[in-house]
C-alpha cells in the first residue's frame, strides 16, 4: 500500500502560543501552513480552553497574554492554515521529510520546505515515596482539568513543589470554587526578594504576579516556604501527606514532620523543554540549567543549525508564554524573509524591537528559573524505596546502585535497570535522572547527556505504521 | 475522612449530555469532555495497575506525556484517557480500581 504523502511550504510542530502566533503571521502573509498538534484542540497548555463541543467558558480571562493568544487562535480558523490535530510527528529525516501519525490510525509522509519546531515543555517532578498514588497529580494537570474540562479534582487540594506556577494553579483553583489547604514552596522566601527589581521591569509580569497574590490573600491560602512533602500515604489511593520543613542545607527536619489528611496533591517542580523533535532533526541540544536543562540553540532569527529548521518557545529555554509569543513572531518573520517576502526598513526595525523584547523576557526567565530550584540535598537524599520510573516501577535504590556501579549514561541505565524503557519513553523519569545525577556527581562533572532519540518518538500503533512497510 | 471526589464546576456552559459505559456501568458525561474528566467526575481515580509491581495508578500529567492514565476505549487498549474525547455509547474499561462513589 502506498502511503499518503504531501508537500508543504511551512510545517509547524505544536499548536501552543509560539505555533499559533507563527501560523497567524505566515497565513496573513498568504503562505499556506500545515500545523501539527498532538491535542484535540489548538492552544497547547497555556491557552488550554474547553472543547467547542463542550461549551464556552464562562469565567473571566485574568491574563492579558492568554487573551491575546486566544484571540489569535480564534482568528486562525479563517486563514490558510491546515490543522492536523490529534497528530504526532514520529520521525524527521534529512531534508525535512516527516513521518506523521494522525488519529492514531494512519501515517503519512510530509515534506516541509520550512519547519518550525514549537513543541513546548513538560513538567519536572521531585519524587518522594507515594508520589505514584492516584490522587497525586501535576499542577499542570490540575490547571488543565480546571481550564479545559471544568473539573475540580477534589474539594480541597494541597500544592507542593517550587515555582510561580504553583501560585497560578492555586489561584485558578480558588477562583473555580475549590479550597487550597496550603501551597508548599520548597525554596526560602528570602530568595524571592531578588526578583522584585527584574519583575518591575516587566509591567505585564508584575501585574500578573500581583493579581495572583491578591487572589491568594483574598482566599486566605496559606503559603509555606522551605516546606516539602516527604511522603504520601494511602491504601491504593492518596489519603495523607507528611510534610517537613527544610534546614539550611535543604534537608528535611525530622522533628518538623506533620501528617495531614489529603485526597489531592498537585506537584509542580518547574518545566523541561521538549527537545526530542529537534534531536530527530539532527540538532545537538546544549545544556543550560537556567533555562530548564537541555535546550535547542538558535540564531537571532530562531533558525537552528539545520537549514530551514526553526525553533520557538519553551524548546529554546523555559521562559513562559510572552517569550513564546515573541519568538513565534520572530521565527515567522524570518521564514517570510527567507522566502523573499517581507523585506523592508520597517521590517528591520520591527525585528530589532522584537529581539529586544525577547531578550528582556529571557533575562527575567534566567533570574526567575534560578530562584525556584529544589536544593540538591533533596535530590541526593531521595529515599531508596521511591519510584523514579513510573512506567517500569524502577526505584531510587536500583538507580543508586547502578550509578555506583558506573552506569552513568541514560543508555546504560536503561539496559541495566530498565529505567526510561516504558511507554512515556523516559519523558517523566529522564529529567528526574538528570537532576539526581547532577546532585550526586562531583562538582564540575559534565551533565548527563539527553536520551538518544529515534523514531517512533512517541508510541505508535502497529496498525498505523503498517501502511508504511 | 471519606474522599470528596472530583466534580464538575459551573465555569463552562455545558451543551450536550451523553452517556458512556465504564466497566459495564453507565456514567454521565458531556460531549467535548476528555475521557479522563468523565472518569474523574464519576469517581474513578484509580485507572490502571503498574506494569511491574501491580500498584494502583491514576493520572499524573493530564497532557499526554506520562502514560499513567491508560485505559481501554472501545476495545483499543493503551489509550490515554486525557487525550481522547468522549462519544455517546463509548465503552471504557478501567483495568484497576472501583469508583469512589456510585456515579
Amino acid at each position: 500500500m502506498i502511503p499518503e504523502s504531501r508537500r508543504d511550504e511551512v510545517v509547524i510542530a505544536g499548536g501552543g502560543m509560539a505555533g499559533i502566533v507563527a501560523a497567524s503571521i505566515l497565513a496573513t502573509a498568504g503562505v499556506p501552513v500545515l500545523l501539527i498538534d498532538e491535542n484535540e484542540h489548538l492552544g497547547g497548555q497555556y491557552l488550554r480552553s474547553p472543547s467547542p463541543a463542550l461549551g464556552p467558558s464562562l469565567g473571566r480571562e485574568h491574563e492579558r497574554e492568554r487573551r491575546l493568544g486566544l484571540e489569535l487562535a480564534a482568528e486562525l480558523a479563517g486563514h490558510k492554515v491546515l490543522l492536523l490535530n490529534n497528530s504526532r510527528i514520529l520521525g524527521i529525516y534529512p531534508d525535512r521529510e516527516l513521518l506523521v501519525e494522525t488519529d492514531g490510525q494512519r501515517t503519512m509522509a510530509v515534506h516541509a520546505q520550512f519547519l518550525l519546531l514549537a513543541p513546548g515543555a513538560r513538567e519536572r517532578f521531585l519524587p518522594f515515596p507515594g508520589w505514584t498514588l492516584p490522587g497525586v497529580l501535576s499542577a499542570g494537570a490540575l490547571q488543565t482539568l480546571l481550564k479545559g474540562q471544568g473539573i475540580l479534582p477534589a474539594e480541597s487540594i494541597v500544592l507542593a513543589g517550587s515555582g510561580l506556577f504553583l501560585l497560578a494553579a492555586a489561584a485558578e483553583t480558588v477562583r473555580a470554587g475549590g479550597k487550597v489547604t496550603a501551597v508548599l514552596e520548597a525554596t526560602p522566601f528570602a530568595r524571592k526578594l531578588g526578583l522584585l527589581r527584574p519583575l518591575l521591569a516587566l509591567p505585564g509580569k508584575s501585574a500578573e504576579g500581583l493579581g495572583l497574590l491578591a487572589t491568594l490573600l483574598a482566599h486566605r491560602v496559606p503559603l509555606r516556604h522551605r516546606t516539602v512533602v516527604v511522603r504520601a500515604e494511602g491504601e491504593g489511593r492518596l489519603e495523607r501527606i507528611v510534610t517537613a520543613r527544610l534546614d539550611d542545607h535543604g534537608k528535611p527536619i525530622a522533628t518538623s514532620e506533620q501528617t495531614h489528611p489529603c485526597e489531592c496533591l498537585a506537584l509542580g517542580g518547574g518545566f523541561v523543554p521538549n527537545i526530542e523533535l529537534a534531536q530527530l532533526a539532527g540538532i545537538e541540544p546544549v545544556f543550560n540549567p537556567r533555562r530548564g536543562g537541555w535546550v535547542v540553540p538558535v540564531a537571532d532569527s530562531q533558525e537552528t543549525k539545520v537549514d530551514h529548521v526553526y525553533a520557538a518557545g519553551e524548546i529554546t529555554g523555559i521562559g513562559g508564554a510572552a517569550k513564546a509569543r515573541i519568538e513565534g513572531e520572530i521565527a515567522a518573520r524570518a521564514i517570510l524573509r527567507a522566502m523573499g517576502l517581507g523585506q523592508s526598513d520597517e521590517e528591520d526595525r520591527l525585528r530589532a524591537r522584537l529581539r529586544r523584547r525577547q531578550q528582556r523576557q529571557v533575562a527575567f526567565a534566567d533570574r526567575f528559573n534560578t530562584r525556584f530550584v529544589f536544593p540538591a540535598a533533596l535530590w541526593q537524599d531521595i529515599p531508596d524505596e521511591t519510584l523514579l520510573c513510573r512506567c517500569e516501577d524502577v526505584s531510587m535504590s536500583e538507580v543508586r546502585q547502578a550509578l555506583a556501579a558506573g552506569y552513568t549514561s541514560l543508555q546504560s541505565l536503561k539496559t541495566v535497570v530498565r529505567v526510561g524503557m516504558g511507554e512515556c519513553q523516559g519523558r517523566t523519569c529522564g529529567p528526574i535522572l538528570q537532576e539526581v545525577f547532577a546532585a550526586i556527581a562531583p562538582e564540575g562533572a559534565p551533565p548527563l547527556p539527553p536520551p538518544t532519540v529515534r523514531p517512533p518518538v512517541k508510541p505508535a500503533a502497529l496498525e498505523s505504521l503498517a501502511n508504511f512497510f | 475522612m471519606p474522599p470528596t471526589g472530583a466534580r464538575r464546576i459551573a465555569t463552562i456552559d455545558r451543551r450536550e449530555r451523553i452517556t458512556l459505559r465504564v466497566n459495564q456501568r453507565e456514567i454521565e458525561a458531556y460531549r467535548g469532555e476528555s475521557v479522563l474528566a468523565a472518569l474523574l467526575a464519576a469517581g474513578f481515580w484509580i485507572l490502571r495497575r503498574s506494569t511491574a509491581r501491580g500498584e494502583c495508578r491514576g493520572p499524573l500529567c493530564g497532557m499526554g506525556v506520562c502514560y499513567d492514565c491508560l485505559v481501554t476505549i472501545d476495545g483499543r487498549p493503551h489509550q490515554r484517557a486525557c487525550q481522547v474525547e468522549v462519544a455517546p455509547g463509548m465503552e471504557v474499561t478501567v483495568a484497576a480500581g472501583e469508583a469512589l462513589r456510585d456515579p
